[in-house]
């Protein structure tokens, strides 16, 4: 194998639908030895993501658009790669590891065990390796080995940054990349997982607008600005602290109040907080302890559990939210503002460098380009509350600092509340000024305490003798008891049960009694095999009006009554078939059972099933961008249409290049990938397709009888 | 263009699938609960309705235009629609088919190379065709020729315009938002 030496020479990028270079690095060329580190830094659209890309291998062949000049890694060109291959050339995708956090999911898999877990399938590790090595890797990446079986969705922006450098760490690359790999994370893990990449052996490229934990007396510099090279060498600034700032003050009258707030699923405890009229609260504390959710709280854009949210009436709130693509949407900016709020817009966008970006489609601009623009949006409408969530993440040191300047100016914010969360040492900026009154409030220490929260099911709301009934109602409904006795049948087998009664329902006759033969022996399967009772009467509810409609209309076409009715039946059977296979619904055990036992190839098949795992996820983002849309009381909005669909377009080029850096491109039909969790067969299908072929023979010996009573 | 399929239009057509099962989803409900009041028209109803359930397969063949991509657009979508709430259970996965089958075959006619109004147009009557023959034969079997004309007019009509031109429309709303600058489209 050579070694991963990395040649860069007059190296330039177009991105697909643009006419400038995003960049151009003609006039420089890099030499990186095996093992050597390679810093970028930069301020937000500089260009550095898209460097690391082309590095990797994914510009031209994942990301379209157009590459010259000269880039070879680990003797493999890039450039030729880029015109012939669709992804990642198969020597460098095996020897690669890629860290990308940011505040849009960069994962493809939301459990992390699974996640971390896909590089080592496709590598053929073995499945008994798989945990161990994953838990080694999270200690040196600074990953708490807890999170490993929690769900990405659930993590704070630093969770999620060192979940990342583990999935990329775990296969032992041999080129390491990383963008900013230390956002988002406290002091003490960001040290840690510097360490690790600092005396990592591999050749490391790594960007990052801070290099102070990283750098090192080897390395070799290049600080990027609009796409090109402005410097080869840079003295790294040592890092900022909070230092001195007032805890906590008084200020105006309290405009919205917690009062032991709580939101069960988000491991908020009961916080309580103030916020007052003309006063900034900055909220400080550590990745993960949950300053998004309050300020969702604050905002009444999530609602509470328990406790209390007093506000005054007819109050204006702005959020800008970590994401802001929730805020911004697909179209301009400028299509968010009130004709009223145009001019300010337009200041504003000036004082934070964004002035010619507020006609530009969102989706063209830098992550820092479309914060201080979703900022401006928030502003803008001068706001009686502000509520900003990291709005310095993804800014260099200069922006910062004109943020803080803007955010200060007691003319411009007037009687305006402002709530900042914030990790950011450099936001103490804030305090230098001394218009307005500042406080800082750290969470959870001075706002309540974080407690795990315990799930409660349906008994815990009813009164006592009540909630006794409701309990051994629901354990008597519930498929645990099943469960426990027959282990879970594998979706194959209820995958094909479901077309085998589908098919049995067509051939039979459409009468009552002959779907009814059919029907009755598959609710039995299905509740062996775990459906729930309530579930089948929920569905059996929604049911009937398509039912209705199927029997009435056939009246109306021309068929008899009996013909009606039994069409209306055989929908019936269509659904109770369906039952064995919806619920419970586990794509991930489908798409173990089809890769293991049916070899369907591994890239289209986690394809479908990362995307898959992201609707829960969309759904959120949907009603959380409908949330924060409302605050700006637009009413309905007739093109939310085109918006969910661009939404979703957009997260296609992360969890593309999310499922190629794992390496699922790399199985073949000659080296199939492992998995994790072995699909089995066990007692379960035995059991329900027992059960099936005694429901066959039901269904013939009625027919036989049938025919035998008609003469 | 690149002779494969990469990870880009993988993940592409999943999407495309998935978002319109979503949409599909929804608009079973819409279906359900409008069916009664239809139900003396049928024909009507299937006018108005129909054509959003073919919408997948030709937005999944006109923006990525490879072979198989229609297809697999609209299976995707049916699938999904049926986990999430179908009244048409396991049988949707049959009718997508059907469906995608109908606009994989208009693609697959101009060699994936063409994407106009006239492709969409006809994309989205074919799958009206596979409509046709899926849905008559098992939910209408009984009924007199002239409603099943009826139905055959109403399912073309509706996938054609709904389904078709829906597809374009959707496709130019998203080509000026820039999205498929990204995916490369």
């Amino acid at each position: 194998m050579p070694s991963l030496s990395i040649e860069i020479a007059d190296l330039t990028w177009r991105p697909a639908g643009s006419d400038r270079l995003t960049l151009d690095l003609r006039g420089t060329s890099v030499t990186l030895p095996a093992g050597g580190l390679l810093l970028i830094s930069g301020a937000s659209g500089a260009g550095k993501s898209t460097l690391l890309r082309a590095i990797a291998g994914l510009l031209g062949t994942v990301l379209p658009g157009e590459l010259r000049g000269r880039l070879v890694v680990g003797g493999i060109d890039l450039i030729v790669a880029a015109n012939t291959e669709s992804g990642i050339p198969r020597e460098l995708s095996a020897r690669l590891g890629y860290v990308a956090a940011g505040p849009a999911p960069t994962y493809a898999l939301p459990l992390l065990l699974d996640d971390a877990a896909l590089p080592l399938e496709s590598r053929q590790i073995s499945s008994d390796e798989m945990r161990s090595r994953i838990e080694r890797t999270a200690r040196d990446a600074a990953v708490d080995v807890a999170l490993i079986d929690r769900n990405l969705d659930t993590f704070s922006g630093g969770e999620r940054a060192t979940a990342a450098a583990l999935v990329a760490l775990v296969a032992a690359p041999d080129l390491l990349i990383a963008d900013e790999p230390l956002g988002g994370l406290d002091v003490r893990s960001a040290e840690r997982l510097a360490t690790t990449l600092r005396e990592s052996g591999a050749t490391r490229v790594i960007a990052a607008h801070d290099l102070s934990l990283l750098g090192s007396a080897t390395a070799q510099h290049l600080r990027l600005d609009g796409g090109k090279v402005v410097a080869k060498l840079v003295t790294p600034e040592p890092p900022s602290e909070w230092g001195l700032m007032p805890s906590a003050a008084g200020g105006g009258a309290p405009i919205v109040q917690l009062v032991r707030a709580t939101a069960t699923g988000r491991d908020v405890g009961p916080s309580s907080l103030a916020v007052m009229r003309g006063t900034t609260t900055l909220i400080t504390g550590a990745t993960g302890s949950g300053k998004s959710t309050l300020l969702h709280l604050v905002a009444g854009t999530l609602s509470l559990d328990t406790g209390e949210r007093i506000a005054a009436p007819d109050l204006q709130i702005r959020f800008a939210p970590q994401d802001s693509g929730l805020l911004l949407g697909a179209r301009p900016a400028r299509t968010l503002l009130e004709p009223s709020e145009a001019g300010r817009a337009e200041h504003l966008a000036h004082r934070l460098g964004v002035a010619e970006l507020l006609d530009a489609s969102p989706g063209r601009l830098s992550d820092g380009e479309r914060r201080r623009l979703s900022l401006v949006v928030a502003l803008a409408a001068a706001p009686d509350v502000l509520i900003l969530d990291e709005p310095s993440g993804g800014l260099d040191d200069e922006r910062v600092a004109a943020l803080c300047d803007l955010l200060s100016e007691h003319e411009l914010l007037d009687g305006s509340a402002v709530v900042i969360a914030t990790h950011d040492p450099r936001m103490r900026a804030l305090s230098r000024s001394g218009a307005r009154a500042l406080r800082r409030i750290r969470h959870p220490e001075e706002t309540g305490t974080s407690v795990e929260l315990a799930e409660g099911g349906l008994a815990t709301l009813l009164p006592a003798p009540a909630a006794r009934v409701a309990e051994s109602a629901e354990r008597l409904l519930s498929p645990d008891l099943g469960r426990r006795l027959i282990g879970t049948a594998n979706p194959l087998t209820r995958l094909g049960l479901a077309l085998f009664w589908f098919a049995l329902s067509i051939a039979s006759p459409a009468t009552p009694v002959a779907q009814a033969a059919i029907a009755l022996p598959v609710l039995a399967v299905a509740w062996v095999s775990g459906v729930q009772i309530l579930a089948t009467l929920q569905l059996a509810l929604a049911l009937t009006p398509a039912l209705a409609g199927i029997v009435i209309a056939n009246l109306v076409g021309g068929a008899s009554v009996e013909e009606a009715v039994g069409a209306g039946t055989r929908l019936l059977a269509f659904a109770a078939g369906s039952l064995v296979l919806l619920r419970p619904f586990e794509p991930l055990r489908m798409a173990d059972a089809f890769v293991e036992k049916l070899h369907a190839p591994f890239a289209p098949t986690m394809a479908l099933l990362a995307t898959a795992a992201r609707i829960p996820t969309l759904r959120d983002e949907a009603r959380e961008r409908r949330a924060i849309r409302r605050l700006t009381r637009r009413g309905a909005d007739p093109l939310l249409l085109v918006d969910m669909f661009d939404s979703v377009l957009r997260a296609v080029p992360q969890l593309a290049i999310a499922l190629e850096v794992r390496g699922v491109r790399l199985p073949t039909r000659a080296a199939q990938p492992t998995r994790r969790r072995p699909s089995r067969f066990g007692r379960a299908d035995l059991l329900i397709v027992g059960l099936s072929v005694g429901g066959l023979l039901v269904s013939v010996a009625r027919a036989v009888a049938e025919s035998i009573l008609t003469p | 263009m690149k002779s494969s399929w990469g990870l880009m239009d993988l993940v592409t057509v999943a999407t495309i699938g998935i978002a319109s099962g979503v949409l599909f989803a929804g608009w079973n409900l819409v279906w359900g609960a409008a069916s009664p009041l239809f139900a003396a028209v049928l024909p009507l109803q299937y006018l108005l309705f129909a054509g959003t359930w073919v919408i997948a397969g030709p937005l999944a063949g006109l923006i990525i235009r490879r072979p198989g991509a229609a297809l697999a657009g609209e299976m995707i979508a049916a699938s999904v629609s049926f986990l999430l709430a179908s009244q048409w259970s396991v049988d949707a996965i049959f009718s997508g088919a059907a469906q995608g089958v109908g606009a994989e075959l208009v693609f697959a006619a101009v060699r994936y190379r063409v994407a106009g109004w006239r492709v969409a147009l006809a994309a989205g009557a074919l799958s009206g065709v596979g409509m046709v023959l899926h849905d008559l034969p098992l939910y209408f079997p009984d009924v007199s020729t002239s409603f099943a004309a009826a139905l055959v007019a109403a399912m073309v009509t509706s996938s054609a315009i709904i389904g078709g031109l829906g597809a374009l429309l959707l496709r130019a709303a998203l080509r000026r938002s820039g999205a498929l600058d990204l995916i490369g489209a």
